[in-house]
């Protein structure tokens, strides 16, 4: 297999593997955030701001993924 | 159509590569951050009027995010977190002007935070303040001891921590944007009419988002290495 070839497959395989658990993980991070709005009302402005700064870090994993895609596009002609 | 990204306008500056439509927008935004700060802060009187009052809704707010990260006596650091807030939103959100209608010869106008150069540069200056800022409040010693915190041999990932962090903030700006507006650019590929929009009132959203984790992540460390306990 060439290298371009392997590059392009390997963009592919990278972003889609890479997004799974973050996928999984903003999912339970919204979850646990709207079961703690549900409980006390009055908190959802502190709820809120750490549930977007959660899924900032979490985020971030999904675009390493993504950044290693952007590299190999470089190699992939 | 061919979709092409991450080429800019390259000029040569003795023997260095400097990306000018990047210098460009971001002399750009920091124009407009300055020339609202300026129109806000003529003839400041006790009855506000309007650029006076939402210069101080923008500051209430940049300051309890400060405030709520770093503790009451951090409000010195506002400076640094309001300005990494503001020069980032600004940037970000002139990306999502029609820059397309100019055309240059090798790359094109966009937000000054899609080069990695530019949000590189922006953790960097985190990196070094957050350090300064320990040593300056703890002394060199103590603030050295605070790597050996909650165990001695968590120094290494204490100072591995410091690699990692910036590196993060950087990267998690960088890649936010420039997947925003490679996203545009697929689907105006695709239906130029009426289908990038939905992505692109998601982008504006996505601008608010990451200055606002920019900050306050920034703001976090600033208290984390300023704070007395672990």
């Amino acid at each position: 297999m060439e290298p371009q070839s392997a590059a392009l497959l390997a963009m592919g395989i990278a972003v889609g593997l890479g997004v799974i658990g973050p996928g999984l993980g903003m999912g339970a991070a919204v979850s646990a955030a709207i079961d703690a709005t549900a409980r006390q009302p009055e908190a959802e402005g502190k709820i809120r701001t750490l549930m977007f700064i959660g899924l900032a870090f979490i985020e971030a994993l999904a675009l390493y993924a993504l950044v290693i895609a952007f590299i190999l596009m470089g190699k992939a002609g | 159509m061919e979709i092409t990204f991450g080429e800019h306008w390259i000029a040569h500056i003795g023997n260095l590569q400097v990306h000018m439509d990047t210098i460009i927008t971001a002399w750009l935004g920091m124009a407009i951050v300055i020339v609202l700060a300026f129109l806000s802060t003529r003839n400041l009187s006790r009855v506000p009027n309007l650029f006076q009052s939402f210069a101080e809704t923008v500051l209430d707010f940049v300051e309890n995010l400060t405030v709520g990260q770093v503790g009451p006596d951090g409000r010195g650091h506002v400076v640094l977190v309001g300005s990494l807030f503001l020069f980032v939103l600004a940037s970000n959100l002139i990306g999502q002007l029609p820059w397309k209608l100019y055309h240059l010869k090798q790359g094109e106008f966009a937000s000054p935070t899609n080069d990695i150069n530019v949000t590189a540069a922006l953790a960097v200056i985190v990196l070094i303040y957050y350090i300064g800022a320990g040593i300056y409040k703890k002394g060199l010693v103590n603030y050295l001891k605070h790597y050996f915190q909650p165990v001695w041999f968590m120094a290494p990932i204490n100072l591995l921590e410091d690699v990692t962090r910036p590196f993060s903030l950087a990267l998690r700006l960088f890649a936010n944007i420039l997947a925003g507006e490679i996203i545009v650019m697929v689907l105006i590929a695709l239906l130029p009419i009426g289908l990038p929009i939905p992505v692109m009132l998601f982008e504006l959203f996505v601008a608010f988002i990451q200055a606002f984790i920019f900050a306050i992540l920034s703001a976090s460390y600033i208290g984390a290495a300023t704070s007395d306990s672990h």
